[in-house]
This record gives C-alpha cells, sequence and structure tokens, in this order.
C-alpha cells in the first residue's frame, strides 16, 4: 500500500471530525485531535504530518492561534483553517501574515474540500 | 344766582372729572378747574371766552358735539345720559378720551340747566390698548411655544424611535450571528455526509442488486424474495433518491438563510472609500447569467460621482439583492434602468433601479422589507434580502424606499451620505463568539 500523507483534523466537534475523516480518508490518513493544545501535542509526536486542517473557533486557543504556533515550530506544515465567519478579521490577517495558506467556508462541499485538500498536499510536497 | 346753581358749583368745584353746567344755548354758565385744565386753555384765556359767550362745543369740542350733542339730548329726553370713549382734541394737539355724561337741571327759577361732565379716561384706553397687546402677545408666544414644544416632542420621539431602532438591529444583529454561527456546524454535518449516505446506498444497493441476481437455492431465494417484499424494496429503490434530493434540498435552502443571515450580522470590515458606480457595475456582472440576452440593463449615471465612505461589500449586497429581485420579476425579455444622481449638494449618493417587471402589489407593498417575506417561489428566496438592504442602509445614514414606476414596474431609491460613517459605527455589530 502506497504510503499516503497524514492530515491532522482540529475540531471540538465530534460530528465534524467524523465528517471530515469521511470525506478526506480515501485521500489521505486521517488523524484527529479535539483542540489546539491535543494538536500541538500530536505534531511533536510525529514529524510526517502533511497539513493541519484546523477549526477556528474552540475552546482554548483558536485556530489562528494554532496556525501561529505550528508556523513557529514547524514552519514546514500548512495550516488550513474552517470557519463560519469568512469575513473575520483575524481569519484574514492570519492568511495576510502567511500563518494560514487556505481558509475554508463552512458549510462546505466534500468535492471542493477534497480537491483543495489534494491541491495543497501537491504543493507542499514541491516545496 | 340760583340756590340750586350755587350748590352744583360746589359740588363740582372740587371733582376730578372736569365739569361745565351750560345754559339752553349751550352757553358756560359754570365750568371747574378739572375743566380748564381739559381744554388746554389758560386760566383767562378760558374765563374771556366764556364771558364773551363762546358755546361749549367752541371753547372745548368733541368729537361728538356737531352730530349728536349729548347735553341737547338729555335735555330732550328730560333724563341723565351717558357715553363711553368719546374723542376730543385739547388746545395743544393731543387726541384725549372721555366718559361724556350730560344730566338735565331744573333750576329754583324754572330755567333748564345741563350739567356735562368729562371724565378722561386716556391713560385708561392707552393701558387696556397696551394690555389687549400685551395679552395677544402673549397668547402667540404661549401658541408658538404649544408648537415648538410638538415639535420638539416630535423630534424626540423619532430620535428615541431611531435609537431604539438601532438597539434593537444592534442586539439582533448579535442574536442572529450568534444562531448562524450555531446553525454552522449542523448543517455541515447534514450537507456534508449526505453525500456519503448516497453513496453507501448505491453501494449496498449493488450489493443487493448482485445477490439479487446470483443463482440461489430455492429456501433461499424464497427467503430473499420475503424480505424484499417486507421492506417493500421495489418502492425502497425508487424513493431513497427523492429522499437523498429532499434531505439535500432541505440543507442548501438553510445553508443559504444562514448565509443571507450571515451577512447581516458579520462585521462590516474596513470603513473605505467606495466607487458606487464601479460596485455596480461588478454586481451586473456577476448577475450576467440572471440577465442573460433577455435584459437590458439601462444606465444613467451623473459625469462625476463622489465615492462613498462605507463598508462596500454590505452596500454591494444592497445592489445585489435589488437587481436579482429585478431580474427574477422580469419573465421574458424586458429592461433594468440604474440611475446615479448626485443629491442634497452632493453629500449623497442617489442610486434608482427600476425594472419592467409587473411592479409590487399593494397588499406586498409594506412587506416587502419584513423578514422572511418573499413572493418568490418556495426555495427561490429566503425573505432576507431586502430587510437586510433596508438595515444596511439605515446604518449607513441612509433611505431605502421602493414603489412602483409610473412606466416599468418596481422602482427601489437608494440614498446613501457621501460621508456618514466618518464618525459613527455601524448599527449591526459582530457576535462577541
Amino acid at each position: 500500500m502506497p504510503e499516503r500523507p497524514c492530515v491532522l483534523v482540529v475540531d471540538d466537534e465530534p460530528l465534524n471530525r467524523d465528517l471530515l475523516r469521511r470525506t478526506l480518508k480515501r485521500d489521505v490518513e486521517v488523524i484527529e485531535a479535539e483542540d489546539a493544545n491535543q494538536a500541538l501535542e500530536m505534531l511533536a509526536a510525529r514529524a510526517d504530518v502533511a497539513l493541519v486542517l484546523s477549526d477556528q473557533l474552540m475552546p482554548g486557543p483558536s485556530g489562528t492561534e494554532l496556525a501561529r504556533t505550528v508556523r513557529a515550530r514547524h514552519p514546514g506544515t500548512p495550516v488550513v483553517l474552517m470557519t463560519g465567519y469568512d469575513q473575520d478579521p483575524e481569519v484574514a490577517k492570519s492568511m495576510t501574515d502567511g500563518f494560514v495558506i487556505a481558509i475554508v467556508s463552512k458549510p462546505w462541499q466534500a468535492p471542493a474540500l477534497r480537491q483543495l485538500i489534494a491541491r495543497l498536499l501537491a504543493r507542499a510536497a514541491l516545496a | 344766582m340760583s340756590a340750586v346753581l350755587d350748590q352744583i358749583r360746589q359740588v363740582l368745584e372740587g371733582s376730578v372729572d372736569a365739569a361745565v353746567v351750560l345754559d339752553s344755548d349751550r352757553r358756560i354758565l359754570y365750568y371747574n378747574r378739572a375743566y380748564e385744565a381739559s381744554t388746554g386753555l389758560r386760566g383767562r384765556q378760558l374765563a374771556q371766552r366764556v364771558a364773551a359767550g363762546d358755546r361749549c362745543y367752541d371753547v372745548f369740542p368733541l368729537e361728538i358735539c356737531k352730530t349728536a350733542c349729548l347735553g341737547c339730548k338729555a335735555r330732550d329726553v328730560g333724563r341723565a345720559l351717558r357715553l363711553d370713549e368719546i374723542k376730543a382734541v385739547r388746545g395743544d394737539g393731543e387726541e384725549l378720551t372721555f366718559i361724556v355724561a350730560a344730566v338735565p337741571v331744573k333750576l329754583d327759577g324754572g330755567d333748564l340747566v345741563i350739567i356735562e361732565t368729562y371724565r378722561d379716561v386716556t391713560a385708561d384706553v392707552r393701558i387696556q390698548r397696551r394690555l389687549k397687546v400685551l395679552l395677544e402677545r402673549e397668547r402667540r408666544a404661549k401658541e408658538n411655544l404649544e408648537e415648538v414644544v410638538r415639535e420638539r416632542t416630535n423630534e424626540l420621539r423619532q430620535a428615541q424611535a431611531q435609537l431604539v431602532h438601532q438597539e434593537k438591529m444592534s442586539s439582533l444583529g448579535r442574536l442572529v450571528a450568534g444562531i448562524a454561527h450555531e446553525l454552522n456546524n449542523p448543517i455541515n454535518f447534514v450537507y456534508g455526509n449526505v453525500d456519503f449516505l448516497g453513496q453507501y446506498m448505491e453501494d449496498l444497493l449493488r450489493l443487493v442488486a448482485l445477490v439479487d441476481g446470483a443463482p440461489l437455492p430455492g429456501e433461499l431465494r424464497a427467503q430473499f424474495e420475503q424480505a424484499k417484499a417486507d421492506v417493500e424494496y421495489d418502492f425502497l429503490i425508487d424513493d431513497w433518491r427523492k429522499l437523498l434530493r429532499s434531505i439535500r434540498a432541505g440543507a442548501e435552502r438553510t445553508a443559504s438563510i444562514v448565509q443571507d443571515l450571515k451577512t447581516f450580522s458579520r462585521a462590516g470590515g474596513e470603513l473605505q472609500e467606495a466607487d458606487i458606480v464601479a460596485g455596480i457595475e461588478t454586481t451586473l456582472n456577476l448577475i450576467a447569467p440572471l440577465l442573460k440576452n433577455r435584459i437590458e440593463v439601462r444606465r444613467r449615471i451623473a459625469p462625476s460621482v463622489p465615492r462613498i465612505l462605507c463598508h462596500a461589500g454590505h452596500v454591494n449586497q444592497v445592489f445585489m439583492n435589488i437587481l436579482t429581485n429585478a431580474a427574477q420579476a422580469i419573465v421574458g425579455e424586458g429592461w433594468i434602468e440604474v440611475t446615479i444622481e448626485n443629491v442634497e449638494d452632493a453629500r449623497a449618493v442617489q442610486i434608482t433601479i427600476t425594472d419592467s417587471g409587473p411592479g409590487i402589489k399593494p397588499d406586498a407593498m409594506a412587506k416587502i422589507t419584513d423578514p422572511f417575506f418573499t413572493t418568490k417561489d418556495v426555495g427561490e428566496g429566503t425573505g432576507l434580502g431586502l430587510w437586510i438592504s433596508e438595515n444596511i442602509v439605515r446604518a449607513h445614514g441612509g433611505t431605502l424606499v421602493w414603489g412602483n414606476a409610473p412606466v416599468g414596474g418596481a422602482q427601489f431609491v437608494v440614498v446613501l451620505p457621501v460621508r456618514a460613517l466618518d464618525a459613527t459605527e455601524p448599527v449591526v455589530e459582530r457576535a462577541g463568539a
């Protein structure tokens, strides 16, 4: 079995994690964290995480805060944010500051999300 | 000298009213000191004229002397008469006002004399007149004051209503933002999962078809057929797609409502100077699929439209809503006219959008900006577009009015002040979530 890239899904909502796993499992290996702190622990434990897909609003540190830390500790791992507030100034700023490489608006559609993740992974692999 | 006359003199001498005693020929038999003052003649002058036999109406002419001599009348009717507010001009030219009384008196010798008294009420009349003016002035001032109070009360009431409305919209904005955000995840579950459910169903039915097509031992075949009958298999394979379609349609409609609510409530972002003309052009491009070749867009745009300080995304949303409605209202071929003018001495921009559709029905006229009011087919509109538009326009200190155009169908007029948002915050705030 060819090795598939690993995507870390960060969301406090279990149903969302299930849905993301369902959506992405054909293309990537999905691992899950329920908040930013757990995500950072998993990133520290696994060096092969190719991409982080995180919700913005969670208990504890937000998605943008997680992205900032990931950028500092694991500069090669891109972060994608999922948010209901696509006009959130904090989210927009994280994109311009370069901590986040893409923003996914909720509600999202499965085919579009799969395509986006595939494209970003291809780009990350080239980098 | 008659004893009666002597008594009369004694009575009249100290009177404050001017008084004369006249004979039947209106010659002056006696006058008192007050009379002297009233005539304005010097003591000697008066005495000389009286001695010379001058008539009372020459010595001290009242306005009535020539036409209706009161003394004569009193003599004729044989009783005292009185007239109020009789004017006379004194020797020095000043106009005076008197109450004049005339009493016929028979002397002991049988002669008839007339006693006339003149009470000077000039000052009273002046005071009265003055009072009247003052009272009138006060009445007007009071009326004025009532008018001013009424106006101010009205203004205050309007300001208060506006404040209450703003506060309401602000809390509503926060509430709506909260709800929209909370709905995001559950909608995503339905929306995202429904396709997997479809895929799983396809997979399962393929398995069933595989079994169905395979040669089965008699007993197993019978069991299989029985189970198919029990679950109404033939109906199920037809119905599941419909079921999935309605779940997806429900989720899509909910998602579009949430999308609209987010527009209504989300942060306005940075204030910026926006080019309204360019914004409308962009919007027209976005709805080009609705216009296709069937709707002609007519533009009447003033040569220099000022840029407007606003939340550009919100303002474009307003035009998007109005233009989409216009395009959807036109059945078959038609036109939309967009007029952009400078109004209020270029302190505001007025955008008028008229379509050739059927217009707004009278019973819908008052309701079109009510939330969830729609005349579109089920699923075509959320009924939030114009509600949101009105709130956005209002938050920008502008106005949105609508009606039916004399030529054509519905007409919407948006007026946006050029710099209304300089100092004020938008009404709708972002939820703190």
